[in-house]
């Protein structure tokens, strides 16, 4: 895979997403640059505006395997991670085998992640970090590539869990997604209530993903940008050594180092999809809020004037100035 | 290591970067210079300051071509701002930096090659002059601004002064300077005008030029004032320098010595009124002898008044007026009457030469001695003294030009045109005093023609020239209150003093304390 490969690719599943998938381009576009980071997605969305159908056609646009887990109160954590079951062989011997659940797929689907417990929610912590199940004391390897896509509804509040901090920060991207406009209601119309469904193809299967996966990762980062990164995620924390009015106002923790990992890996996707091999500024600032958003943890002040963080990480990234490299 | 191309690209915006920091510096700077140029040419509403145009036009364009030479040599940027000036510029998404960091080793990648390729032909695109130019330059707006605001205040408001402010008093006290520099110069002029003397008739129109400018309106301020001042006070020193000049080519045939730029000696411009009168006399007996009907009484008296009026005749400066003189009493005593008269003609003439070299000299000097204290009072700010207490230099203007002997009608006359000069140590301060306010009514003393008198400033050397004074005395009685001073008292003071170090400008002042002790 040469980065020419990973561009072409690349446009080929959007543009099969694109078929189903009507507007939501950026949507689209940082769900693909987070699975091609290796990154887990959390997509955050009224009912009804094609989240999961989002999740759903890119894993039909991809050679990969599927799980879909409806997240509800009751969901017990074997239900995701999988169970061992006494099993009798034709001998007569009886043994216990572990049935994998859901989890072991390339593409699982946590919707409504919101709705099950944080204990069943803890359940997928070590899968989405380490890519690794252990049950009864057996550690299994989850095949890569491994996405979380998972789905949550901040409108109905109520029998929810909300995620805890330390989950929300194994997402790479927090993507909110809004109501679409009239025009493209009309086109979602025009496309789902014809006779003919519109149905992406696959373009890309698992060897494909992996490659552009390593190809993404060999993407050059200069070192003034590098240090760039750590300004920005340093900017957000109140604690810093000139901390913008309202992240010293508004926030109670910033951004964690996970968090620049997750600007710089997602900004390697975007420059390479681009046929670039070199991150530039832009391809830093463009992936910003969706890797921060959900990684600031606002204050008091904050949650009760109902700030929203993306104004803060605009008000960091419009505050902490490019630095140019060092003269040498 | 980085192509060829692409360290060309990087050369060429190094030195474009250079020239364009130099630029825009030297703006800044020079734009910063002007502003203060700009609030100080405002300040000359209120502070009496002068700020020269060409002065802060001169240092802004000096200080500017200093800073774009000095930018374009200390500010060049590395290879790496360059290539991240570039990246900004021409939208190359930091390709050159990071190509240049990968040279350099500080990042690794499986992608080099394929970085170094995709760089190359995005820079191959970059036109370096496109991308940095050097216009416009940044504040060059202000810096416009500023100079056209520097320049029309010079040309529509320079000069102007706000009421009741320090600058408003010194404008003024220029513009009554000027009044008082004309006066001395119309009366220069007429003195000059009535005794012929060129070269006091042309400072006079200068003094006029000077006076006139200072009356202006918009006052020129004070350095200007003192600069014009200055140039007007050497070209009296120059017109000095070319009479004493003339003076000592005459003497040179007479075998005397005089110094480079010495003034005419003191003892002949003492001896002024009596020139004159021997230049008259001679002029009245050389046309008496050119009557054909002269009696031998007549020559003979001629003869003895010729003889009597020949030692007296200056020795320095008459040219061949003694040995004229000479010539004539011998063509009389050998009945050559139109010869003498012929001799005694010429005589006059090398004596009126000399009276008019002597009156140039004093009218030089009293006009230089008003412009020199027109200096000083400028410089100090010191108040112009009214026509009632002008000082010396309008007093020495006077005295200096028409000192030829008067009588007291002449001398009622003129002081009915000027006013009397103050004495010595006179006044709150020394030559500026008001004779009302310490003697009274005017004395005869005031009115009397007083001869110029002048210490060579080495110590020690030069003649010390007594003041002869024609004076009218007070009538009537004086009346002195007698005090008793004991000896005692006296004598203490005298040891006191020589006891102790008191200089000897505070002796007197001493001794009266001392004495004032005896009266309590």
């Amino acid at each position: 895979m040469d980065v020419g490969g990973f561009r072409t690719t690349y446009r080929k599943i959007r543009n099969e997403v694109q078929k189903v998938i009507v507007g939501y381009e950026d949507i689209t576009d940082q769900v693909l640059l987070a699975v091609f980071g290796g990154g887990h997605v959390l997509l955050e969305g009224a009912p009804g505006i094609g989240k999961t159908l989002l999740v759903k056609t890119l894993a039909r646009s991809l050679d990969l395997r599927f799980a879909r887990i409806q997240f509800t109160p009751d969901l017990m954590p074997a239900d995701i991670v999988g169970t061992s079951v006494l099993m009798q062989a034709e001998d007569g011997h009886r043994h216990f085998a572990f049935q994998r659940g859901p989890v072991f797929s390339n593409i699982l689907l946590a919707d409504e992640i919101n709705r099950a417990t944080p204990k069943t929610q803890s359940a997928l912590l070590e899968a989405m970090q380490e890519g690794s199940v252990t049950a009864s004391g057996v550690h299994y390897q989850i095949e890569a590539p491994f996405f979380v896509l998972a789905t949550q509804n901040p409108i109905e509040m109520e029998g929810t869990y909300p995620l805890p901090e330390a989950q929300l920060d194994r997402f790479l991207f927090k993507l909110r997604v809004r109501y679409p406009d009239a025009e493209a209601i009309v086109e979602i119309l025009d496309r789902t209530t014809g006779a003919a469904l519109p149905e992406a193809q696959m373009v890309a299967d698992g060897d494909t993903v992996r490659a552009m996966q390593a190809l993404a990762r060999e993407v050059a980062v200069a070192a003034h940008l590098r240090l760039y990164v750590a300004r920005i995620v340093e900017g957000t924390h109140p604690q810093s050594p000139q901390p913008t009015s309202m992240v010293k106002r508004y926030v109670r923790y910033g951004a964690s180092p996970r968090g620049a990992q997750a600007i710089l890996l997602a900004a390697k996707v975007r420059a390479v999809s681009e046929g670039r091999a070199n991150v530039s500024a832009e391809d830093i600032r463009a992936m910003v809020l969706p890797a921060l958003h959900h990684r600031i943890l606002l204050g008091f002040e904050g949650e009760a004037e109902g700030i929203d963080p993306d104004d803060i990480l605009k008000a960091v990234v419009a505050e902490v100035a490019e630095l140019g490299p060092k003269p040498s | 290591m980085i192509s060829k191309e692409i360290a060309r690209l990087l050369r060429g915006a190094r030195g474009r970067i250079a020239w364009k920091r130099g630029l825009d510096t030297a703006a800044l700077v020079a734009a910063g210079l002007l502003a203060v140029g700009f609030a100080a040419q405002l300040a000359t509403l209120i502070v009496p300051i002068t700020v020269p145009l060409i002065y802060v036009v001169a240092a802004a364009l000096a200080v500017w071509v200093v800073v774009v030479l000095a930018g374009c040599l200390l500010l060049r940027p590395s290879e790496r701002v360059a290539a991240h000036e570039l990246d900004l510029r021409c939208r190359l998404r930091d390709r050159l930096a990071t190509t240049l960091d990968l040279a350099a080793g500080r990042i690794t990648t499986g992608l080099g090659d394929y970085l170094r390729e995709d760089t190359l032909q995005a820079a191959r695109a970059v036109d370096v002059r496109a991308a940095i130019r050097l216009r416009p330059v940044l504040f060059a707006r202000q810096l416009l601004f500023l100079i056209a605001a520097v320049l029309l205040w010079e040309l529509a408001f320079s000069g102007l002064t706000l009421p009741y402010t320090p600058a408003r008093q010194t404008a003024m006290m220029l513009q009554a300077e000027g009044r008082q520099m004309q006066s001395i110069a119309e009366r220069l002029a007429r003195q000059a005008t009535s005794r012929s003397l060129p070269r006091t008739a042309e400072v006079a129109e200068d003094l006029k030029r000077v006076g006139g400018g200072l009356q202006a309106q918009r006052t020129p301020g004070r350095d200007r004032a003192m600069a014009e001042l200055q140039q007007i006070f050497d070209r009296i020193e120059r017109a000095q320098r070319g009479l004493r000049d003339e003076f000592r080519s005459r003497t040179r045939g007479e075998g005397q010595r005089g110094g480079g730029s010495d003034p005419l000696p003191l003892d002949l411009q003492a001896q002024l009124p009596e020139i004159n009168a021997q230049s008259q006399q001679m002029r009245e007996l050389s046309r008496q002898l050119a009557q054909e009907n002269a009696t031998p009484d007549d020559i003979s008296r001629i003869a003895r008044v010729l003889s009597q009026i020949e030692p007296n005749l200056p020795t320095r400066g008459a040219g061949d007026a003694r040995s004229r003189v000479q010539d004539a009493r011998r063509k009389l005593q050998q009945g050559d009457q139109k010869s003498a008269s012929q001799a005694l003609g010429s005589a006059s003439q090398d004596l009126s030469i000399l009276s008019q070299m002597i009156e140039d000299e004093q009218g030089l000097s009293s006009a230089q001695g008003a412009v020199n204290q027109s200096q000083g009072r400028i410089a100090s700010g010191e108040p112009v003294p009214t026509e009632e207490d002008h000082g010396s230099g309008l007093a020495s203007a006077r005295s200096g030009v028409s000192s030829a002997p008067r009588d007291s009608g002449q001398a009622q006359q003129t002081q009915d045109d000027t006013p009397n000069a103050p004495g010595p140590g006179q006044g709150s301060l020394p030559g500026h005093g008001q004779i009302q306010d310490k003697l009274g009514a005017p004395t005869g003393r005031l009115a009397g023609q007083r001869k110029r008198q002048q210490i060579s400033s080495t110590e020690g050397q030069g003649a010390v020239v007594p003041v002869e004074m024609q004076l009218r005395g007070r009538t009537g009685q004086v009346t002195v209150a007698v005090r008793a001073i004991d000896p005692v008292i006296v004598r203490q003071a005298d040891e006191s003093m020589q006891r102790q170090r008191v200089p000897a400008s505070y002796r007197e002042i001493v001794r009266n304390y001392f004495l004032s002790l005896s009266g309590k």
